[in-house]
């Protein structure tokens, strides 16, 4: 036999008989340990996918509440005769043709596509219209427009014919007309429009007769569609939406008449003027990412800035219009600083998770480190022991990895968002086990002598001593850097992508080991002071609980609980700030409890002013200006206000944005001025550029001269640069009139008392429906809901953690209690010596959790860009509430009692005399 | 100590054991606990030694460090040719595999629970790389030869402690080991249990030629070796060596002498009832003769309290 299969054999040798018949033994050891890894793969499956349909649903939202805006719109004139313009009956083809040279993002955000062509407005008389309008000075503006495939397929004829086969080449051009346009200029079938005027109303040119003409050949009405359907009709509204209005010299009746393409072909030749085709692309919120959503911008800004990427089959031009990259325009930073408070969770549970495993990879070790120590007396090498061990983790982390997808399947977690959690969680499983066995075993068959010679027993120890202070300074080092990255480089900085944020995620966990390396140096100088306090007490429990007291606290599970408590106070805190920024910001968008835009008077400010619970009320008017500022003007909203305005402004809550006592006062002086320059009160950023006290405002056609009497902040509610005056004063000095139409209400009753008057048309903004909305969107509530996930996923590791410490000293505790019950000691004494064991440790990580979950808060407040979740202008001050203390607190007591009453479960079949016999092994 | 040639023969030159001054400190909890102080022992090739002390004087950590468990803090410690301070990791694995075999007090202790006795007896023979039907062969040759091959099935708990540790000395013999180190081997032990035990011992000593140490607190086990050590406050301070004479009518008997060692130091350990007995404390007077040494009290009052104590026992 070669040495080489010789060194193969031992290294393998019995190796798949002891994993067979020890996995055997320790059953249901390997299943609990199990089944901890599946949880944790699973949530590290399901944090980062929670965290992309956040951002994701965030990002469907925003094209949700924009709306159409986001379209994408393709102008081009339609003409015949000439290669400059598309053909009326080729426009449908060119709206499949331009979908395909636009870029990749924003072709698949694309969910249907619609065009419509419409013609130059055409302005016909009473008397070119037969049968004859019924008003000798009525008119008809007939909008022609070009009916597609699309929209003929959606129209029901009510009466007379559709378009199919009705092309005339000599005759009248045969159009149809809806039923409302029919009802709103009295055409019916057959009705022949001559159009003998263009569109301005002029005389058509000698030369052009004879005079073209439009017959009535069918009255339509539209077919219901599918609510996914993009609606052949949205730029061809007026078909549906006929107008009725009078001028001067009579009524003008605006209908819009469908016709055929090659028609419209004929129309054009005859009127010697274009159409113009508006091609729609719809976006479909569902199919929007957030990387798609932020693509899809980049891409639609970059075709605003040049069009001339698109040119259709026929080199056309387009001009194109676009509100996504708008819309889309806040969205990244709303995003960044949801994802970067939903990766602190996650790292959060993924660090507890990784510490947890640890633990209960350790129980396992505890049940075999003597078996492997006779392995190694017996010739086994540490490498077939780091094999074998390997192995059997490998194989049950593939199998805990096999359940975790499955549920994950049945959750519809998959794909796998991120790999890199779960990477994390799975090497911990796969490598926690073997190294501490590894480990376990070599201190326990090849222990260390001490020398005889005594400077090597100092050199020894210095160097213990020196490595353990290097990995302390390598934590403390870690926490720095990560917080000086994460501060200096904020969420604007963030990479590119959405999906956890190392730097956010690694901040808290590397504050939470700062924290506990803290502990562990405070326990090493009050539990000796602590035991020494116990010896003081008189019987039994003074020295043995000393004796506890006495013992090195475990780092790991001290790690896993403070993680574990530092993320649920430091979720908490953000979480609680977050709110209170809400409602702060809440305060600033509204500038009052209730706020009425517009449809009120100043009697209906007066009657809710008197309501009960409101404690002021004020009218107010605002209209766009503008303001000379230096030699130029700046466009402006000038706030009239009533007197009320500054009692309003002193019931305002102290919060750092909103008017002070001081502005309340300069508002005063705007009252009671009948002549000389209107008192006015400017914004700070309006008064920096003004040179001069007195300036001029201009209100529609009247000039204004103001006297600026104070400046303010910007004021709750208004954007922009805006000018304050009162309201009877602006009056005086204006010819248009002006009066209240606007207010503003504080109190509790404020709410109640605006609903109960008639706003006719006005809009209601209340400060508790602002927040409720700002919480209901997909991005607020769903980093809440996070939170909370976080936090319960948190409390159950902290249980196994806690559980995993209890159940690796029960041994030691079991014999310890039946040796003291050999000396009469009651049983119940272990319930104390189960406190003595896990007290430390709790209180440690209790006080270590909390000092870094609240300091990890306060220390990368200004980096996680919570403004952009409140609303507010800039980040919400820190709120600490006591409920999260205490939360943690009373998480920590339900932790321990349900450790201890797992314990007393578990060794409940524990006999005093088996346990001395035995050393209390489980 | 003698010169061969012109080379100073080392101590123990040809002895299979040799403990020369060996020290072992341990440290727990930062107190230093000093468990040899400078042991030496000489056990020849062939040889079946008990090692008996008092509890903590030593004997368990001799054995560890002598199995290649664990390592001495100063001295030197070679057994096969192995010098137990240098072996490199590899090195030790070998030792443990190729050169000694051994066997705990607790019979559980020696035998992995979830493997069957034939199992337990291949696996050293599997960390040596052994091919599979050579250690089946081997394995029911061991059992066999310590009446367990009818066991050869039955995992540990289902056999009593002396079977157990029947089993232990094959496992232990398993990959032919010059030395066996047997740590009370039949501390769990019935007086015939263990002598069934210490059977299996014996005959690896003399039909294997394995070397065998032994360390006991039993008498009946001390007794029926060759040579017995004895170890005090973490030194050998004396032995007892056993012969076999022949009386005249063709009688075996056995004979027992008991010697004070001598270290390399020229120290030597005087049996405490020696020292009572003639009241010898803090100095005593030597005095060198043709082919002795006398030890006398080193002071008139030793003398007079040493002669006082004789005229009361009279």
């Amino acid at each position: 036999m070669t040495a080489a299969s010789a060194r193969w054999r031992s290294l393998v040798g019995g190796g798949l008989l002891l994993v067979r018949r020890r996995a055997g033994r320790d059953a249901s050891t390997l299943l609990a340990w199990m089944m901890t890894v599946s949880f944790t793969m699973l949530v590290a499956i399901a944090g980062p996918a929670y965290l992309a349909r956040t951002v994701d649903a965030g990002a469907r939202e925003v094209i949700e509440t924009a709306g159409e805006t986001t379209d994408l719109l393709l102008e081009t004139p339609v003409g015949v005769g000439s290669p400059s313009f598309v053909e009326p009956g080729a426009i449908e083809a060119e709206v499949i043709t331009a979908r395909e040279d636009l870029p990749r993002e924003i072709s698949r955000s694309i969910s249907g596509s619609s065009v419509a062509v419409t013609g130059p407005r055409l302005l016909v008389g009473a008397a070119d219209v037969a049968p004859a309008l019924a008003g000798v000075d009525d008119r008809l503006r007939l909008a022609p427009l070009l009916a597609t495939s699309a929209m003929e397929t959606g129209l029901s004829v009510v009466d007379g014919a559709g378009l199919d086969g009705s092309v005339a080449s000599g005759g009248p051009i045969p159009v149809l007309i809806s039923t409302d346009a029919a009802a709103v200029s009295a055409l019916g079938v057959g009705s022949v429009v001559s159009l003998p005027l263009s569109d301005t109303g002029a005389p058509r040119e000698a030369g052009t007769s004879p005079p073209l003409q439009v017959e009535v050949v069918g009255i339509v009405e539209q077919l219901a569609t599918g609510p996914r359907m993009v609606s052949p009709w949205t730029d061809a509204e007026e078909f549906w939406e006929p107008s009725d209005f009078a001028d001067g010299d009579g009524s003008i009746f605006g209908i819009a008449v469908l016709m055929a393409p090659e028609s419209v072909a004929r129309l054009i030749r005859s009127q010697g003027s274009t159409f113009t085709a508006v091609i729609r692309y719809s976006s479909d919120p569902a199919g929007f990412t957030s990387r798609s959503l932020s693509d899809a911008a980049e891409q639609t800004r970059r075709l605003l800035a040049n069009s001339a990427v698109l040119e259709g089959s026929g080199g056309w031009t387009f001009q194109i219009a676009s509100g996504l990259p708008d819309a889309a325009a806040a969205y990244p930073d709303s995003a960044r600083a949801a994802l970067a408070q939903l990766s602190i969770v996650i790292a959060g549970v993924i660090g507890a998770a990784a510490a947890v495993l640890v633990l209960a990879s350790g129980l396992v070790v505890g049940r075999r480190v003597r078996d492997t120590v006779l392995e190694r007396a017996r010739g086994s090498s540490m490498g077939a022991i780091v094999l074998r061990t390997g192995a059997e983790s490998i194989i049950l982390a593939a199998l805990a990895f096999g359940i975790a997808l499955g549920i994950a399947g049945i959750l519809g977690l998959l794909p796998v968002v991120d790999v890199v959690p779960l990477i994390v969680v799975t090497g911990v499983a796969v490598i926690a086990g073997t190294v501490q066995l590894a480990v376990s075993v070599r201190a326990a068959s090849s222990p260390s002598p001490v020398s005889v010679d005594r400077r090597e027993v100092v050199r020894r120890a210095t160097a213990k001593r020196i490595a353990r202070l290097s990995v302390e300074a390598a934590v403390l080092l870690l926490a720095v850097g990560a917080a000086v990255a994460l501060l200096s480089r904020g969420l604007a900085e963030q990479s590119a992508g959405f999906g956890v944020d190392p730097l956010a995620a690694a901040g808290p966990l590397a504050i939470a080991a700062v924290a506990t390396v803290i502990m562990v140096r405070a326990c090493v100088i009050l539990l000796p002071l602590a035991a020494a306090a116990a010896l003081r007490v008189r019987g039994v429990a003074g020295p043995i609980v000393a004796s506890r007291l006495g013992r090195r606290i475990e780092v790991v599970p001290l790690a896993a609980v403070t993680i574990a408590v530092a993320l649920v106070v430091g979720t908490g805190v953000l979480s609680s700030t977050v709110r209170a920024g809400q409602v702060d910001a809440a305060w600033l968008a509204v500038g009052a409890d209730v706020r009425v835009d517009g449809g009120v008077d100043s009697d209906t400010v007066d009657s809710v002013a008197q309501e009960d619970g409101v404690t002021a009320a004020s009218g107010y008017s605002a209209r766009s200006g503008q303001l000379e500022v230096a030699s130029n003007t700046a466009r402006v909203t000038v706030i009239a206000v009533d007197a009320g305005y500054p009692a309003l402004l002193e019931a305002l809550p102290d919060i750092e944005g909103l008017p002070d006592a001081d502005v309340a006062t300069a508002f005063r002086g705007l009252v009671g001025t009948t002549v000389g320059p209107l008192p006015a009160i400017v914004d700070s950023g309006s008064a920096a550029r003004l040179v001069e006290d007195e300036t001029v405002v201009t209100i529609g056609d009247d000039d204004v001269r103001v006297r600026i009497i104070g400046t303010v902040p910007t004021q709750p509610g208004v954007e922009g640069s805006s000018v304050y005056v009162d309201v009877d004063a602006l009056a005086d000095r204006v010819s248009v009139s002006v009066g209240v139409d606007s207010l503003v209400a504080i109190g509790l009753g404020a709410g109640a008392a605006v609903a109960s008057i008639d706003s006719d048309g006005g809009t209601v903004l209340t400060r508790e429906g602002w927040v409720d909305d700002r919480r209901r969107s997909a991005l607020i509530s769903g980093v809440d809901r996070g939170m909370s996930a976080g936090t319960v996923i948190l409390a159950v590791l902290a249980l196994l953690a806690v559980v995993s410490f209890a159940l690796a000293g029960s041994a030691n505790r079991a014999r310890t209690i039946a040796l003291l019950r050999t000396l009469g000691v009651r049983p119940r004494f272990g319930v104390l010596l189960s406190l003595v064991d896990q007290l430390p440790l709790l209180a440690a990580s209790l006080v270590g959790g909390i000092l870094a979950g609240v300091g990890a808060a306060a220390l990368f407040l200004p980096a996680l860009g919570l403004e952009f979740l409140t609303g507010g202008r800039s980040a919400p001050p820190l709120s600490i509430p006591p409920e999260v203390i205490g939360l943690a607190c009373g998480g920590i007591l339900v932790v321990f009692v349900l450790g201890t009453l797992i314990e007393v479960v578990l060794r409940r079949r524990d006999r005093v005399s088996d346990t001395i016999r035995v050393g209390g092994a489980s | 100590m003698t010169l061969t040639g012109d080379r100073r023969a080392e101590y123990g030159d040809d002895a299979l054991i040799v403990c020369d001054n060996v020290v072992r400190i341990y440290q727990t909890e930062g107190i230093e606990v000093q468990a040899l102080q400078g042991l030496d022992l000489l056990v020849n090739e062939g040889e079946m030694v008990a090692i008996v002390g008092a509890s903590g004087s030593g004997k368990s950590t001799l054995l560890g460090i002598l199995s290649g468990l664990d390592v001495p803090s100063a001295g030197r410690a070679r057994v096969a040719g192995r010098d137990l301070m240098q072996l490199s990791a590899a090195d030790r694995l070998a030792y443990r595999r190729e050169v000694v075999g051994f066997i705990w007090q607790q019979t559980a202790r020696n035998l992995l629970p979830y493997l069957s006795v034939a199992e337990n007896v291949e696996l050293p023979m599997a960390f040596a790389g052994v091919r599979r039907r050579e250690r089946k062969q081997r394995a029911h040759d061991l059992l066999d030869s310590v009446s367990m091959s009818s066991r050869l099935d039955r995992r540990p708990a289902e056999l009593s402690g002396g079977e157990q540790q029947r089993v232990a000395v094959a496992v232990a013999l398993a990959n032919r080991p010059k030395v066996l180190f047997a740590d009370e081997p039949t501390g769990e032990l019935d007086a015939a249990t263990g002598d069934e035990v210490f059977a299996a011992l014996r005959a690896a000593n003399t039909d294997l030629g394995t070397t065998v140490v032994i360390v006991t607190h039993d008498a009946e086990v001390s007794g029926q070796v060759q040579r017995t050590v004895a170890i005090r406050d973490g030194r050998t301070s004396s032995e007892v060596v056993r012969r076999t004479e022949t009386s005249d009518e063709g009688h075996a008997r056995v004979v027992a002498e008991e010697f004070v060692l001598l270290d390399r130091a020229g120290r030597l350990q005087l049996p405490v009832g020696y020292r009572a007995s003639l009241g010898l404390r803090d100095r005593v007077r030597l005095e060198l003769e043709a082919d002795h040494i006398g030890v006398w009290p080193g002071t008139a009052a030793a003398v007079d309290a040493a002669e006082s104590d004789e005229g009361g026992r009279a």
